[in-house]
């Protein structure tokens, strides 16, 4: 810590570079990061500690929004405040922006050619087997109570046979859960002989 | 109301109100870019999932920069991935000044016992939804209306199996499924 200035901006500089790094190369994003980012801020760098990164997930897990973008933000305001999160950030936006503008670009002419609709239609059905097999995964973990197999199943049946914006399914299943878990606590409160 | 600014506004809605990432995002998005601002097909918008599912980064901002060129360039382009990216910046910032309010927080976790599933069955519909555009040769709500008839497309459904295979056999990148998948499409679909 000799020139806390050069410091600094080090550090702002490598939170973009290995987060640009992350989103231009993992595919996906999101969770996937977290190994990546331990071995490069704790194992590495010693910027962050081991209880830094739990916190972090611990926290990220509650924020709506692209996780990804949460993640950066919540690691670089942690390494190089606010100039490091906006710097981790943008370097998570920035490989997905080019790509995508360049792709688009040249697709708008491709997707007509029946050609490249059988090619999409390919891995349409193959991603619809994707979200099926992480949807399976997710509901091993989620589905540990008759009340989420209700919420789910509700979640589901409203979304696939009611013309009702999802965010309203959102807005109304955290308000379920909020009640949910008030009752079943003033429950434990009134019957203090059950195990709590 | 400008585009630009439409699609900021529109993306930020979005980001607020997704939970989970990635394909949690799917029910969300459709529901705002195809059954209310017309942006997209059903179809288009499964093209561009599957588009953004093959290139790295994000899901959403792949979607987001995706949408925003096609409605208005660059500076769509620009705006939608700004638009999505605000609240999860301003939020995980507070998050990570106000750790401990964060953290563990009683309030926090009651509402996510509630929205986890009920994302979960989001994330099941989106299924529905993408079958409705791959496996199905015309929309599963067909079976319900009087007069329309709803079939299975064979090869479609081959594809949607193999990607199973190959998934469970925990081997091979995602990548190489999904190019396996483009590939049988061209050879197999009529």
């Amino acid at each position: 810590m000799t020139t806390p200035l050069t410091d600094h901006h080090q550090r702002i500089w490598t939170l973009f570079r290995v987060f640009f790094g992350i989103s231009a190369v993992a595919l996906g994003g999101g969770l996937a990061m977290l190994p990546i980012m331990k071995r490069e801020f704790v194992d590495k760098r010693h910027w962050l500690s081991n209880d830094d990164m739990i916190d972090t997930v611990a926290v990220m897990q509650s924020l709506p929004g692209i996780i990804s973008i949460n993640m950066a933000a919540l690691i670089g305001y942690r390494v190089a405040g606010l100039a490091g999160a906006s710097a981790a950030a943008i370097a998570v936006a920035l490989p997905p922006f080019i790509t995508i503008i360049v792709i688009a670009a040249a697709v708008q002419g491709l997707l007509q050619s029946p050609t490249m609709g059988r090619i999409f239609h390919g891995v349409r059905s193959a991603i619809c087997a994707l979200i099926l097999l992480s949807a399976i995964k997710l509901a091993k973990q989620i589905l540990v109570s008759r009340f989420a197999v209700i919420l789910a199943v509700i979640g589901f049946v409203v979304m696939v046979f009611l013309p009702i914006n999802a965010i309203w399914i959102i807005v109304l299943s955290a308000l379920a859960g909020y009640i949910y878990q008030t009752i079943s606590r003033f429950r434990q409160q009134a019957t203090p002989g059950s195990a709590s | 109301m400008s585009i630009s600014l439409q699609l900021y506004l529109l993306f930020a809605k979005i980001s607020l109100f997704t939970f989970g990432g990635g394909y949690a995002m799917i029910p969300l998005f459709q529901n705002e870019l195809v059954t209310v601002n017309g942006f997209l097909t059903d179809a288009e918008f499964a093209n561009m999932v599957a588009l953004a599912q093959m290139t790295p980064g994000p899901v959403g901002l792949n979607a987001a920069t995706y949408v925003g060129f096609n409605q208005a360039g660059i500076i769509g382009a620009a705006a939608g991935t700004l638009g999505l990216m605000t609240p999860s910046f301003i939020l995980a910032v507070l998050a990570a000044i106000f750790v401990k309010v964060f953290k563990d927080n009683p309030t926090m976790q009651a509402v996510l016992s509630g929205v986890r599933p009920a994302v979960l069955g989001l994330i099941a519909a989106a299924v529905i939804f993408f079958a409705d555009t791959s496996v199905f040769s015309a929309p599963l709500r067909n079976m319900w209306t009087a007069g329309a008839s709803f079939g299975i497309c064979w090869p479609g459904l081959l594809i949607f199996a193999i990607t199973i295979a190959m998934e469970l056999s925990g081997k091979i990148h995602m990548l190489w499924t999904l190019l396996v998948a483009g590939a049988l499409g061209a050879l197999l679909l009529a």
